[in-house]
């Protein structure tokens, strides 16, 4: 579903990913993972057409993101680290808003939306505008909006910042779902539990290259680390070396 | 503390020592470029001020009492535009979270500080491009001395502070007294909003003191018998002004090279220090309680309970991607009210000076029907068009896809290019500067009596010219977006942003000059629809490469 073939991105003389190659198949969540400044986010906006790379080609369910972007682009769920929206918009203009770029009806729209706002019990919030919702309301929306038009595949940044116990069991079982129903996801975190409990691969991300890559038990296999080393330990391992 | 100004006094020089770190040569090129354009409009303003007054002096019954007159109305315009952009830039600074870290430190009255500077500097850059060619023009002609020109100056920079200081003690007056009925109805009704619909009303009414004052009853009769006789009553009439012995220094120092205006103006340079200090000695104080009511949003708190506002939502009935841009920019205008503000500021004005006409029309038709206008009031009224034109361009247009940064991730990840985003931008912006900008000129023209067919050549060069400016705008925000501020304040005085003005204004001005000469030469007229057009199609065409380059995150968010 995600082919990335020798993707660079320079910024100026700077290089931040370096000629990497990476496949994710459909139905696949992949945790991207990795110390601050190494690139991940900078992945997840090449992936969504938000910057473009300096070399190499980045292909959704074969298109290429560059080439045809507006076909790729209606593929992609983007919930961002920083969910900033507009604040003279309430939260319903910017789910209908969202919907309307991607060339939904407002009929179909007013259907789901609904549908969609039960599912964080936000209803009754909808008329309010943006500047008055609180960090975790905002991330909620955001991650509405993103399964608003029925993505193939998710690039998630940080998907839990900002939430609620309740609301983080509530993501992952939206995430669950969305992969068991043939979904991709491609998520980048430091919240490595997330990844631990639902990633079917992980990669360690350094310096604009991947380090190493596989599911969460080859992971701890390959630093020769007990079979229960969290996450957490698995990644400073690797870190340290 | 001390540290603190320190640090904050040394930033602009570290901005511009960062801004040249890298690419060193094209920056200084560029920066090269920027002041070789403001020198040329520096010029042109000079050049216009010495034509203007030529053409005056001509005139030897009017000329004498006509120099008083504009200089009193030159000081007036000058005095209200500093007060507005001392409200807006106070305004924003309140009603922005992006302060709260400085806020919560103990250093918080710095931002007393950071405002006083920021509100002072945005409204004296403009002092440097428009008002010093003004004021070397007049003394060149006049042939004042060195020390004349430089108490022009001095007078001109402390009726800048004057305005801006007045600006930010209405700002706190209208807070305090919506405070204080607050205190007598037992619940908070301090808002942004209704401070600054307070401040409205307040500016309304100086309007209308203006227009009760400053225009006269009867033109004819203000200009009637010899200069001594027009100036004594124009004396009478304009005194109430709250800037007329500041311009009646001005006049002095350059008109009657009256050397007596040194004293005068050391004793208006002693009331705007004390001003400034006084304003910045109360803002320093209240700061943090202003600052903590104006963020409660749109909490309305009542004694009881405290809920938040609920808005009917637009639900974007469209699927059309331009469609959609279009009502998202017409919903966002509409919900901010400093945008609101920004638009009835600028429409107040063109009114103000459409009021103008129709006064002065009114008043030479008492005298025999059919007075005709000299050509060059046509062109001013399109030259005065273009730069309201201008104006909103600045703060709506040109910060857009800067603006936008923060947002990006919702429109970048969308199946909608850059190219259609700024074609709505183009067409929503048009339609709306011509929506508002074609009465008023059309009200203009039938007042002052323009011919039909020279009024119609008026009116396409004015819509030609208004997408012009507005694909100016595009072309320069999507091919420099700043990654850094998304504020449109601190962007229209970015490198970019006063090119767009250095170009825009100067632009207007040669229009305009050319459309005065249309008048004794139609073929021109062609020529210059042809020319705006051929600028129209290359700048659409140099926005179209942009956006197919234009990247939504930058290296400081990656």
């Amino acid at each position: 579903m995600i082919e990335i073939k020798g993707v660079s991105k320079k910024f100026k003389d700077k290089t931040v990913i370096h000629n990497l190659d990476l496949s994710i198949n459909e139905g696949e969540f992949y945790a991207l993972i990795g110390p601050n400044g190494a690139g991940k986010s900078t992945l997840i906006k090449l992936l969504s057409g938000l910057l473009q790379p300096t070399k190499g080609e980045i292909l959704l369910n074969g298109i290429n993101i560059v080439g045809e972007p507006k076909e790729a682009k209606a593929l992609i769920g983007y919930i961002p680290d920083e969910p900033t929206v507009w604040d003279g918009m309430t939260g319903l203009e910017f789910m209908n808003f969202v919907g309307a770029l991607y060339n939904m009806p407002a009929s179909e729209r007013e259907k789901d939306i609904k549908k969609l706002l039960k599912i964080y019990n936000l209803s009754g919030t909808e008329n309010q505008l943006y500047q008055d919702y609180s960090r975790g309301v905002r991330q909620k929306y955001s991650i509405l909006a993103a399964l608003l038009h029925n993505p193939k595949v998710l690039l998630i940044d940080e998907p839990i910042v900002g939430l609620d116990p309740i609301s983080i069991d509530i993501t992952k079982n939206i995430l669950d779902v969305f992969v068991k129903e043939g979904g991709t996801v491609l998520m980048v975190t430091h919240t490595l539990f997330v990844a631990q409990e639902l990633a079917t691969r992980i990669g360690i991300f350094e310096k604009g290259k991947l380090k190493i890559e596989g599911t969460y038990k080859e992971l701890v296999d390959k630093a020769h680390l007990p079979t229960k080393t969290s996450l957490d330990d698995v990644y400073k391992n690797y870190l340290a070396k | 503390m001390s540290e603190s100004f320190g640090l904050l006094l040394s930033y602009p020089g570290q901005v511009i020592k960062r801004y040249l770190a890298r690419e060193k040569f094209t920056r200084i090129f560029a920066i090269s470029i920027l002041l070789i354009i403001i020198l040329f409009v520096s010029i042109s303003i000079y050049a216009t001020t010495v034509g203007g007054l030529n053409f005056i002096s001509r005139d030897i019954e009017l000329r004498d009492s006509l120099y008083f007159y504009i200089i009193q109305l030159f000081y007036l315009l000058v005095f209200i535009l500093s007060y507005a952009n001392s409200i807006l830039v106070i305004a924003s600074s309140f009603g922005r979270k992006s302060h709260q870290w400085i806020m919560a430190t103990p250093s918080f009255s710095l931002m007393a500080f950071l405002n006083l500077f920021q509100l002072l500097i945005s409204s004296l850059w403009i002092f440097l491009a428009v008002i010093i060619p003004v004021l070397i023009g007049i003394a060149q002609f006049m042939e004042v001395g060195t020390l004349a020109l430089f108490l022009s100056f001095i007078l001109t920079t402390s009726l800048i502070i004057i305005g801006s200081t007045v600006g930010v003690l209405s700002y706190m007056l209208s807070f305090y007294i919506l405070k204080y009925f607050s205190n007598l109805l037992g619940r908070n009704i301090v808002s942004q909003s209704l401070v600054i619909i307070l401040l409205l009303i307040s500016s309304v009414l100086m309007v209308a003191l203006f227009w009760r004052i400053a225009i006269p009853q009867d033109f004819v009769k203000f200009f009637d018998g010899n200069y001594i006789l027009q100036i004594q009553t124009m004396k009478e009439q304009l005194i109430y002004l709250p800037t007329f012995g500041i311009a009646q220094v001005l006049h002095d120092i350059l008109f009657c090279s009256n050397i007596f205006g040194t004293s005068y103006t050391l004793i208006f340079t002693t009331l705007t220090i004390a001003l400034l200090g006084l304003s910045y000695v109360l803002l320093k104080k209240n700061y943090l309680l202003i600052w903590q009511l104006l963020q409660e949003g749109s909490y309305i708190t009542t004694q009881n309970n405290a809920k938040i506002a609920v808005h009917r939502s637009y639900n974007f009935p469209y699927t059309n991607a331009v469609h959609t841009i279009i009502d998202k920019e017409l919903l966002l205008i509409w919900r901010d009210k400093k945008n609101v503000l920004w638009f009835m500021i600028v429409i107040g004005l063109w009114l103000a000076q459409t009021a103008v006409s129709w006064r002065v029309t009114s008043n030479a038709n008492n005298y025999g029907e059919g007075y005709i206008f000299p050509n060059f009031i046509f062109a001013l009224i399109l030259a005065i068009g273009l730069y309201f034109i201008s104006a909103l361009t600045l703060r709506f247009v040109f910060p857009t896809f800067s603006a936008e940064r923060k947002v990006s991730w919702i429109l970048g990840v969308a199946p909608i290019s850059p190219w259609n985003i700024a074609v709505g931008k183009l067409l929503i912006y048009t339609a709306l500067f011509l929506f508002i900008g074609t009465p008023i000129l059309i009200a203009n023209f039938v007042i002052l009596g323009f011919a039909f067919f020279p009024a119609l050549l008026y009116w396409i060069v004015f819509s030609l010219s208004i997408i012009l400016i507005v694909l100016l705008a595009i072309f320069l925000s999507i091919k420099y977006p700043n990654r850094f501020s998304s504020d449109p304040e601190t962007l229209s005085t970015t490198l970019p942003g006063l090119a767009f003005t250095t170009l825009a204004l100067g632009g207007s001005i040669i229009i305009a000059n050319i459309m005065y000469l249309v008048l004794s030469n139609v073929d021109l007229a062609v020529l210059l629809v042809l020319l705006i057009t051929v600028l129209n199609l290359l700048l659409t065409s140099l926005t179209y490469r942009a956006s197919e380059k234009f990247e939504y995150a930058g290296e400081i968010i990656a």
